[in-house]
């Protein structure tokens, strides 16, 4: 028995340790990512934006869509590409292998023609080239491909096409609002070792769109939709920017991020194997740039511009969650060597190291963990009161943080523009943290298992709703 | 065992939910004092918007209480930054009798950066009046105000500013060449005059950024300057000269093209490839 209580004891406080230190290392991150906001939001940037809108010297930009399957928004999107707010934009969609009639959409509405182009010999991708069709003035490239399943072998097969100095990734079903590109392509004009620039992405599930523009921003119906607004905030909002300001940023999500051409191609373009291809992009760079001891820097851009549909159901929410854990764990196998590695600076000693620690093996802790601690306090082998300070670590700090990130979000953005929008977005921290947390924790349990023990990578299906669209004075779906 | 005070946990958990309690209050007392904030700006601004109107005819003969006036002082200074020419000297006229151009002045000499920045975009359509503070914030401590100096200096289209500004990509608080750049761009200039001594400038990259500027911007009367930089021992600045030669397309450049001494460099093979292109036309 008093074996048993020693291991229950010891197992508290390791999680107490563990917690506090996950917790306070986010809260300064947090901190960090306030402060950032903060300054992006106050500087006075109607002048560099305008500056950048209407210079002959403003770099030109690639954006590489890759679709499959997205007959029914593909033309909304294109459209909605080329009028942002941008002077020099060059579109090239992939059509990945579709089966729908995505092509022949574009090519009706766009008055596509056969097209020479010459396409760069790198990145290599695997499915074949069919053939590559452009609008007269070159504004749009559509490349027709075989599907070998993977998004990031269609954004190889783009990139071959991208010829402008920045390429942005996005995906089809996301959508940009109309100064994106310039709010993006500044740091990159403002910092000339700048390689790649993340930007914030939201849950477009709620908002209303008209002619591909963001006119009505709600919380969505639904209570999986609405705890992914959240969650959007204290990751991307301000973890992201935090992270970036120490220069220590690993993810920039593939629905949105701008690199430098060249950045892109020395690396290969984007890993074809892994599942977390976006944050792999980033490590490449960043120890490309650290081997050859380049001054280099990732920024972020605090200010909202990516709008992204995410799953609607818990079951789509478990299929991208356990493939989101499982990348991670990919990731890290396949970076190992950089953990802990000085050479590789804040990414190599702080960012990696807490990715794997808190972000990988988080789940293991949280479940063994709570799971020994319930179970010791309820039996009596530890005290109610160190259970309480168990709690207080995990679940107090959690929801301070996620208090915190939704009065960043609220002073600095202030998107939704309802009071009534404001207590939801209350609510929805504590039920996610009470009640969803768990569920999540379990989702990720079974990502870590499957990356440990490598079983195949496996992207899956999500259903996508489509955008509430403004017809006259009604919204319908 | 590890030994914890008593009581400890719980003072813990009500601290946490003391504190989350005051930021979920903090988040509905900023919306609501924003939403009223906003409502009573807006309609002070509508009130206020016709008397810019009225400034631009160069009537100020308005009584304004307090807030109003300083409502409308800010409008003007952003008004100043969208006119030109008549419509931006009656403005800056009137903001200097506010006493707003003192004000930025001094809230450019600030230590917050962001203080800074704000004094200085809201000052930049009256650089003329002080260029010498824009100069001295050209070499701002912080990165993103020397940016932005950089860009009023676009935006006020100040000759005096030029020379300082194309240096300034040069040193221990260097601006972006490319910011730079931009800059001389949006500041348009129609003669090499306003470019002082940069042409000749003894540092490489300066000297190779003004010829490039010069070509881009096509003033033909710097067409002397941007011949001599042929001449130079930077192959930089060779460079920038060729490429400035081909955009002003004059076939008068053919005789220092010739001049060129003959070797196996770039700059040679591109300059003999470019007086066949003036000749040919």
């Amino acid at each position: 028995m008093e074996i048993l209580t020693g291991i229950t004891y010891w197992v508290t406080w390791t999680l107490i340790v563990y917690y506090a230190l996950y917790n306070g290392i986010f809260l300064l991150v947090l901190l960090r990512g306030a402060r950032e906001v903060s300054r992006e939001v106050n500087w006075p940037s109607a002048m560099s934006l305008s500056e950048v809108f209407a210079n002959p010297l403003t770099p030109g930009i690639s954006i590489v869509v890759p679709a499959h399957n997205e007959e029914s928004g593909i033309v909304d999107s294109v459209q909605a590409l080329l009028d942002l707010r941008y002077p020099l934009s060059r579109i090239v969609v992939v059509d990945d292998g579709s089966t729908d009639s995505t092509f022949h959409t574009l090519q009706e509405n766009f008055d596509l023609r056969p097209s020479k182009k010459a396409l760069a010999a790198v990145p290599e991708h695997q499915g074949e080239i069919i053939d590559v069709w452009a609008t007269r003035n070159g504004e749009l490239t559509v490349i027709r491909k075989h599907s070998v399943r993977l998004r990031s072998d269609a954004v190889n097969a783009g990139l071959r096409a991208a010829d402008q100095e920045i390429v942005c990734m996005i995906d089809a079903d996301s959508l940009l609002e109309r100064d994106a590109l310039l709010h993006i392509a500044a740091p990159f004009i403002a910092d000339p070792t700048v390689v790649g620039v993340g930007g914030v992405i939201r849950p477009a599930n709620g908002v209303t769109v008209s002619r591909g523009a963001v006119t009505n921003i709600e919380m969505p119906k639904r209570w999986v939709e609405r705890i992914q607004v959240v969650e959007y905030l204290r990751a991307f909002l301000v973890g992201r920017t935090g992270w970036a300001s120490i220069n220590g940023l690993m993810i920039i999500s593939g629905a949105f991020g701008a690199f430098r051409r060249e950045a892109v191609l020395e690396v290969g373009g984007l890993d074809v194997n892994s599942l977390a291809e976006d944050a792999d992009l980033v490590v490449s760079i960043t120890k490309k740039a650290r081997d050859e001891n380049r001054p280099y820097r990732l920024a972020f851009v605090a200010e909202p511009v990516c709008w992204t549909e995410v799953p609607n159901t818990f079951s789509a929410l478990s299929v991208q969650r356990r493939r989101w854990s499982q990348g991670l764990g990919e990731l890290i196998a396949k970076r190992r060597t950089m953990i802990l590695n000085p050479r590789y600076g804040v990414l190599g000693m702080l960012t990696l190291p807490y990715f794997v620690l808190f972000e990988f093996y988080g789940p293991i802790f949280g479940v063994l963990g709570a799971l020994i601690a319930l179970a010791g306090a309820v039996t009596g082998l530890i005290t109610w009161q160190l259970f309480m300070l168990a709690f207080f670590v995990s679940v107090g700090l959690s929801l301070i943080s996620s208090l915190a990130s939704v009065l960043i979000e609220e002073n600095a953005y202030h998107r939704y523009s309802r009071l009534r929008d404001v207590f939801t977005l209350l609510a929805t921290t504590l039920i996610e943290l009470m009640g969803f947390h768990l569920v999540h924790t379990w989702w990720r349990l079974q990502g870590v298992y499957r990356a440990i023990f490598r079983r195949p990578s496996e992207w899956g299906t999500i259903e996508r709703a489509g955008f509430d669209q403004a017809t006259g004075t009604e919204t319908v779906r | 065992m590890i030994q914890t005070i008593p009581g400890l946990s719980s003072a813990l958990l009500l601290a946490a939910a003391v504190v989350c309690g005051l930021l979920a209050l903090a988040v509905v007392i900023r919306r609501m004092v924003r939403t009223e904030f906003s409502r009573r700006e807006e309609l002070r601004r509508s009130r206020v918007r016709p008397l810019v109107l009225d400034i631009l005819d160069g009537d100020t003969s308005f009584d304004l209480s307090r807030r109003d006036l300083a409502a409308l002082v800010l409008l003007a200074s952003e008004t100043a930054g969208y006119v030109r020419g008549d419509d931006r000297s009656a403005l800056t006229s009137w903001l200097t009798t506010q006493q707003f151009a003192r004000t930025c002045l001094k809230k450019m000499k600030s230590p917050f950066a962001l203080t800074r920045a704000r004094a200085l975009s809201r000052f930049a359509p009256m650089a003329h009046l002080a260029p010498r503070s824009i100069e001295q914030m050209l070499n701002d401590r912080d990165e993103g105000v020397r940016s932005l100096a950089a860009q009023s200096v676009g935006l006020s289209g100040s000759a005096a500013l030029t020379p300082p500004l194309l240096r300034s990509i040069e040193g221990p608080r260097a601006i972006p060449a490319r910011i730079v750049s931009m800059a001389v761009l949006r500041a348009s200039p129609t003669s090499i005059a306003v470019f002082g001594d940069t042409l000749v400038d003894p540092n490489h990259r300066v000297r190779a950024l003004a010829i490039d500027l010069a070509g881009q911007l096509n003033l033909v009367d710097g067409r002397k300057a941007i011949e001599d930089g042929l001449d130079s021992a930077s192959s930089e600045v060779r460079a920038a000269s060729l490429r400035s030669i081909q955009r002003l397309g004059s076939p008068l450049s053919v005789a220092a093209l010739e001049r060129m001494p003959l070797n196996n460099t770039p700059e040679f093979w591109s300059a003999q490839a470019l007086v066949r292109e003036l000749l040919v036309g």
